[in-house]
């Protein structure tokens, strides 16, 4: 029996101009393992004239799947995207030549560019959102200056952008600020890819927490049908996420830093365990509600803080269940307990 | 190089009785393809440390990875677990050897029991569920009639896992489409191999229902304008259909329901068209799409629909998919519905 791989080969020649063959070559591909060519073969369905809406919506669906949701949302952060627009406006001078991690639908990358970089290199380790930008790219008129690198930036060398870059610019935070790789992404190209003291937006980012009563009961799989299903629980999430304007969330401390990074260090940020002493403002406390600050320069901040009075940001929060519900006096101590690995942030309450 | 599991077998003696080496442990073990060795050891560490926070939390992190959300959803849908004791309690003979696919939290196991099963093997392919669920089905006191079985369905040996054919088939793998949860291969595969011929089997079969609708949430989908730039050549990698709560009031049917297609799980084997096409007669008014929506027919007796509007709450999600733009229709306008599925997913275009 020929391998799938063979078969692949063997099919591609012969479905040139062929919807129904190119989506079934496709999806042979993606099930090998081969994504990149895959979704290359699904927009070729895309770009043939007259292909059948059934072979369309299958293209579509494969492209879809392989990209995350929330580049949608990052467009219609309003105040996301005004902070990094007026960061940019500061630090670009002309001729710059500027390094963006994370292309996503490319915005940060042409607000570079029109803020006065001579040349913007942009990296998208996803193949189809790679793909996606350098359309909207071209689209807005800046395919002249800003060119989309289908790879992660840390398999980018500073020959590939023709020298190191006067800037970086990124945005590859998570809602626990680290999960998306920003240490090392920003180490190796600190030290690989950029002049040495160029300025990096953001220069630093904070992991903030406090006291809470949350909107929600703890989610319990509890009594059903007669049957007690509590040893379920233990599988359930340690966490919810919430969103930042969401109106049944009361803080019951004030805000505390509990990391502080700085990413524009060459050196390897180590893992790392702190503690800070939060203290009530009284009343049921629930959690520990754990949200971002990212310093886009020194003295401009964007945070995510909760605010139901704010415009909801494209971070979600994190709430962290406490086992019981704590009634607590204005003045009692609790504190919370962090430790990170560089990558994924557990929280407790000592 | 010592690959990760020669380092985790060198290891793992060390480790014992250390339980936060324990549990630094338990990623690798993840990582070198062990996770159910994994998610064991994890639970011994926690067990040897009851005390420590923050073992707990990194511990309760591990377990949860990876654990479908939708259990939670599963528990909280009253109508879902109503309907499945109902037809439970219609099959079930006492004495009876009955077959799950798909444990879950172990709760329609345990109404099978509970109706009178004499013996339940239950399958479960994440090895985190099968045991909490096990210790979920122990506290309950079903431990000698329900046996959890931590495999894919299709990797049971009736003889060796189960002493023999099931007499009853039930199950809940159904997906918002029907198939994407690998329905139709698991019941082929189950039904010849793993039950006496001709027992019932719960659900019997299922449907994918569709009607036209106007969802108005449509119109923040796609990108336009932001900030000075055009976004919309970013727009393909929009899905081309969306999860709509049942109970949600925005949606507003235009038409009668069809069925797309009836799939039956009982026969073991699926043998109708992988094409459908439906003519939709709309009541008027702004068409978006169309909704698609599970109809499961539990027995010959009673359905389980997750309609538009008809249930509280539902932990499946209708979907929606929408034309390319909306359509203004007139009372008694035909749009015609197509459809096709390759038995994992289902495709839904118009003209």
């Amino acid at each position: 029996m020929p391998t799938r791989a063979q078969i692949i080969d063997s099919l591609a020649p012969q479905v040139a101009g062929d919807a129904r063959g190119l989506l079934r070559l496709a999806e042979l591909m993606r099930d090998d393992g081969q994504i990149a060519r895959a979704l290359d073969t699904a927009h070729r369905i895309l770009e043939l004239d007259g292909a059948a809406p059934e072979q369309v919506a299958g293209a579509r669906r494969l492209i879809a799947k392989a990209v995350p949701h929330w580049h949608f949302n990052i467009v219609r952060d309003l105040r996301r995207n005004g902070d990094y627009d007026a960061a940019l406006k500061r630090a670009v001078k002309p001729g710059m030549r500027v390094l963006e991690i994370g292309t996503g639908t490319g915005i940060l990358a042409m607000m570079a560019a029109r803020a006065g970089a001579a040349e913007v290199v942009t990296c998208e380790a996803d193949p189809a959102v790679a793909r996606a930008a350098q359309r909207v790219i071209a689209a807005n008129g800046y395919a002249d200056r800003v060119r989309v690198v289908p790879k992660l930036s840390t398999a980018l060398a500073a020959d590939e952008m023709g020298g190191r870059a006067d800037l970086l610019v990124s945005e590859i935070v998570s809602h626990n600020l680290l999960s998306e790789g920003v240490l090392p992404a920003h180490e190796h190209a600190v030290r690989e890819l950029l002049k040495p003291g160029a300025p990096v937006i953001p220069c630093g980012g904070t992991i903030r927490v406090a006291l809470a009563q949350g909107p929600q009961k703890r989610f319990d799989a509890g009594t059903v049908a007669d049957f007690d299903l509590s040893a379920f629980n233990t599988l359930l999430p340690p966490e919810q996420r919430l969103r930042s304007d969401e109106p049944g969330l009361t803080l019951r401390s004030d805000p505390r830093d509990l990391f502080r990074f700085d990413f524009t260090r060459v050196e390897e940020t180590p893992p790392g365990v702190a503690s800070v002493d939060c203290v009530s403002t009284g009343g049921t406390v629930t959690g520990i509600v754990q949200w971002i600050a990212i310093d886009l320069d020194p003295g401009h901040v964007h945070e995510n803080a909760p605010d139901p009075s704010r415009s909801r940001s494209s971070w979600r929060l994190r709430f962290h269940d406490l086992p019981e519900p704590l009634e607590t006096k204005p003045g009692q101590t609790l504190r919370v307990h962090g430790a990170h690995d560089r990558s994924q942030l557990n929280l407790w309450l000592g | 190089m010592p690959s990760t599991a020669a380092i985790v077998e060198q290891m793992l003696p060390r480790v014992r009785g250390n339980p936060r080496a324990m549990m630094r442990l338990v990623e690798m073990m993840r990582a070198s393809g062990d996770d159910a060795g994994a998610v064991a050891l994890c639970h011994e560490a926690l067990a040897l440390a009851p005390d420590d926070a923050e073992l707990g939390a990194i511990g309760r992190a591990f377990l949860a990875f990876g654990v479908p959300h939708w259990h939670a959803h599963l528990i909280q849908d009253t109508e879902r677990t109503l309907a499945y004791e109902a037809a439970l309690k219609r099959a079930v003979k006492p004495g009876m050897r009955v077959l799950e696919i798909g444990t879950g939290t172990g709760v329609l196991a345990m109404m099978a029991a509970r109706a009178g099963a004499a013996e339940v093997y239950t399958c479960e392919l994440n090895p985190s569920v099968a045991r909490a669920a096990a210790e979920v089905i122990a506290a309950n006191g079903f431990a000698d009639r329900v046996k959890v079985i931590a495999k894919h369905s299709g990797q049971i040996d009736p003889e060796a896992d189960m002493g023999g054919r099931a007499d009853l088939l039930v199950s809940e793998i159904v997906s918002n489409d029907v198939l994407s949860e690998d329905v139709l291969p698991s019941h082929e595969d189950a039904i010849p191999r793993l039950l006496v011929p001709g027992a019932p089997v719960i659900p019997l079969g299922a449907s994918a229902m569709v009607a036209l609708a106007a969802h108005p949430r449509l119109d923040r989908r796609a990108l336009h304008e932001a900030f000075g730039f055009d976004f919309s050549a970013f727009n393909h990698l929009e899905r081309p259909n969306y999860r709509v709560p049942v109970e949600d009031p925005s949606l507003k049917v235009r038409s009668d329901a069809a069925s797309l297609f009836d799939f039956d799980l009982a026969s073991g084997r699926y043998t109708a068209g992988d094409r459908a096409s439906v003519e939709l007669v709309s009541r008027g008014g702004r068409v978006d799409g169309v909704i698609q929506w599970l109809l499961l027919r539990m027995d010959g007796e009673a359905v389980h629909e997750v309609a538009p509007g008809t249930l509280p709450y539902s932990s499946w999600a209708m979907m929606f998919h929408a034309f390319p733009a909306p359509i203004d229709t007139v009372e008694g306008q035909r749009i015609t519905v197509h459809a096709s599925h390759n038995r994992t997913r289902l495709t839904i275009w118009t003209e």
